[in-house]
């Protein structure tokens, strides 16, 4: 069964602001992003796009009100829904409206915390350095930070 | 009835911050939007739908501004949730 997912323009902006947009798109079969998203960053920015990323046109068709979100959010939202697909972002609005529409969420932590379990962030340093540079845009509560951290392998190797 | 508000601040507060009277209007709402973006109430797409700019340009202002937005998973069960949905979806 092919591996999916819909990147929204939070998570889509982040990892490729923490230069991990390649390694987290070869976690994946498949990756789409909607045309609306794209067409919301400059050109230059959109040269850089991995072909991988399958750009595809879609409406959707909610109406949500009064809303933070776009309708490049509700796009991607929709988007997801057809796809049966995993949507990642760490919008809260758009996180908790797919939620409400049983549509899997994950985020960027969640990412780059599955990057480091599958060996493809391969050190604790650069892990951490990924991690810290994250907190340096978003905020994560102390808690979040040591769940994050909790899987670092030296930690594990001190400890036993 | 008119979409728009008209807000009134001291002139000084314009002064201290160098920013004409001809700026100001695009000044506040450029405050309202960072706020509202770093509170996690309006998302990257709509922030810089407000402002007229596109998001890699939004978010290089933002960064100048040096605040952080609130995003992501809002405690530990839900980072869980985000990790668990993740690996189901990479083992299916």
């Amino acid at each position: 069964m092919l591996v999916i997912i819909v990147l929204d323009n939070s998570v889509l902006s982040s990892i490729t602001n923490l230069g991990i947009l390649h390694k987290t798109i070869s976690l994946f079969d498949e990756v789409y992003i909607s045309v609306s998203i794209l067409d919301e960053y400059e050109k230059k920015w959109k040269q850089n796009l991995p072909d991988k990323i399958q750009i595809v046109k879609i409406k959707h068709n909610m109406t949500i009100s009064p809303s933070g979100l776009s309708d490049s959010d509700l796009d991607v939202l929709t988007l997801s829904i057809n796809k049966s697909a995993l949507l990642a972002s760490d919008d809260r609005n758009l996180r908790q409206l797919a939620k409400n529409r049983n549509v899997q969420v994950t985020g960027s932590l969640g990412i780059i915390r599955e990057l480091y379990l599958k060996g493809i962030i391969d050190t604790d340093e650069y892990y951490i350095e990924i991690v810290n540079s994250l907190t340096r845009d978003v905020y994560l509560s102390q808690d979040l930070i040591d769940w994050a951290f909790e899987v670092l392998k030296s930690l594990d190797k001190s400890s036993s | 009835m008119s979409d728009k508000l008209v807000v009134e601040i001291p002139k000084e507060i314009a002064d201290i911050a160098g920013i004409s009277e001809d700026e100001i209007n695009d000044y506040n709402l450029e405050i309202w939007v960072f706020d509202l973006y770093s509170k996690g109430s309006i998302s990257l797409s709509r922030a810089s739908q407000l402002l007229g700019i596109k998001n890699d340009t939004f978010l290089k202002k933002f960064r100048e501004t040096h605040l952080r937005r609130i995003g992501g998973p809002k405690n530990i069960d839900e980072a869980n949730a985000d990790a668990e949905a993740l690996s189901r979806a990479l083992n299916q």
